[in-house]
């Protein structure tokens, strides 16, 4: 049996931020630029792009509605199935970040001397 | 009350078909508010760059492509009907080149000629049109019998040994092209953008036979380059679709057109490249 492709990393932060409850899109690129350190800054229109696939692909649903001034609020919130692929994803990164973490650190002093001839 | 900016942003959004404006427009443009700065009047370049480049994505279609086949599937449809146009484009032309010969020698265009051509036009017509609106195993019968319409009595009395070689230099491109078609289902999605560019830019490839000179090899990259770019940017069908038939209708085009021999190993090019980048981009179709 193949394995799915792995998440790319906007995604994968896209599906994190809904861990702890539903989000609007403000609330989503906020926190997703605060958990990738900076790294990932969503355009609005980006944004709602990959929120288009991932509500067609099963992985969110639209949550509840607000308005605010004047505008209707979406919140969406992760399906069961987003739940299981954020973590999957994260158990297949741990796996391979144990390879690394695993081992110890080579310091300059193990290093084989390069030498030239 | 409406803000300079909110209305900048509303305009941005004239990007998205109607439709997803009804459902999406106020979110976005609520998130897009949220987004600003206080005072800020024009929309920020990023957020504007990425509403016009998601607008146009949706508007090609691109958002229901549910795989890589089916972006495949959808450029060899494509790629089958701008065959038949340029069957099509070729009967012209031939009636074209005969009714000059004659008007050199006094005498009018025979009737097999005009009778052929005009047979072949209609059966290609059919054909584009059948697979147009998704009936595609007639359509590809009628695509297949294309070339024969003026190689039979009436409009043709003897038997010529070249027209095997005709027919199968057409048959082959169009059973490539149509055998993803009758193994998958019917494909959707806008139509203009997978016929409209690729015919732009085969216009303008062929501008250099009219004789416009350097202004026309110009024109004919600059569409090759807009057709990569579009490739790249929003949506690979066009190019796939562009690509395939360069790639598979040149024994046709060679046969139809020997002036064209010259342009065999350019169009192999043109193809594979935009073959190359069209694939490129249906494997990472995914917007985020």
């Amino acid at each position: 049996m193949t394995s799915p492709p792995a998440m790319r990393e906007p995604t994968y932060f896209l599906l994190t931020t809904l861990l702890d409850g539903p989000l609007h899109g403000h609330g989503i690129i906020k926190r997703a630029e605060e958990m990738s350190g900076g790294r990932l800054r969503l355009a609005a229109g980006t944004l709602y792009a990959a929120l288009d696939r991932l509500d067609r692909e099963g992985l969110i649903e639209a949550a509840h509605q607000e308005t605010v001034n004047g505008r209707v609020r979406q919140y969406y919130a992760l399906t069961d199935s987003g739940d299981a692929a954020v973590r999957a994803e994260a158990d297949r990164m741990a796996q391979a970040a144990r390879l690394v973490t695993a081992r110890p650190a080579r310091s300059s002093a193990t290093r084989p001397a390069v030498r030239f001839s | 009350m409406t803000t300079t900016l909110e209305r900048r942003y509303r305009r941005l959004l004239l990007a998205y078909p109607d439709a997803y404006r009804r459902k999406r427009g106020d979110e976005l443009l609520d998130t897009l508010m949220e987004l600003s700065r206080p005072g800020q009047r024009w929309p920020a370049r990023r957020q504007a760059s990425a509403l016009l480049l998601a607008g146009v994505r949706v508007r090609a279609g691109i958002d229901r492509l549910h795989s890589t086949a089916h972006a495949w599937r959808d450029s060899a449809r494509a790629a089958l009907v701008l065959l038949l146009t340029w069957q099509i484009i070729t009967q012209i032309w031939l009636v074209e080149i005969a009714r000059d010969d004659m008007r050199e020698s006094g005498d009018s265009v025979s009737w097999h000629v005009l009778g052929g051509s005009g047979a072949t036009v209609a059966v290609a017509g059919t054909a584009m049109l059948l697979l147009l609106f998704g009936r595609y195993r007639p359509g590809v019968a009628l695509a297949l019998l294309t070339p024969v319409a003026s190689m039979v009595p009436p409009f043709s009395n003897t038997w010529d040994n070249t027209y095997v070689f005709q027919i199968l230099c057409w048959w082959l491109p169009v059973a490539a092209l149509a055998a993803p078609l009758l193994r998958g289902p019917a494909p959707s999605g806008p139509w203009r953008w997978l016929l409209t560019i690729p015919l732009l830019v085969l216009a303008s490839a062929l501008l250099p036979l009219v004789g416009l000179g350097l202004t026309a090899l110009v024109c004919a990259l600059v569409m090759l380059a807009v057709c990569l770019t579009w490739a790249a940017m929003i949506d690979p069908r066009p190019a796939l679709a562009l690509g395939l038939l360069l790639l598979t209708a040149i024994p046709q085009v060679v046969v139809s057109a020997s002036v064209l021999v010259l342009l065999v190993p350019a169009l192999l090019i043109m193809g594979a490249a935009l073959l190359t980048t069209g694939a490129l981009r249906a494997h990472h179709r995914v917007p985020a």
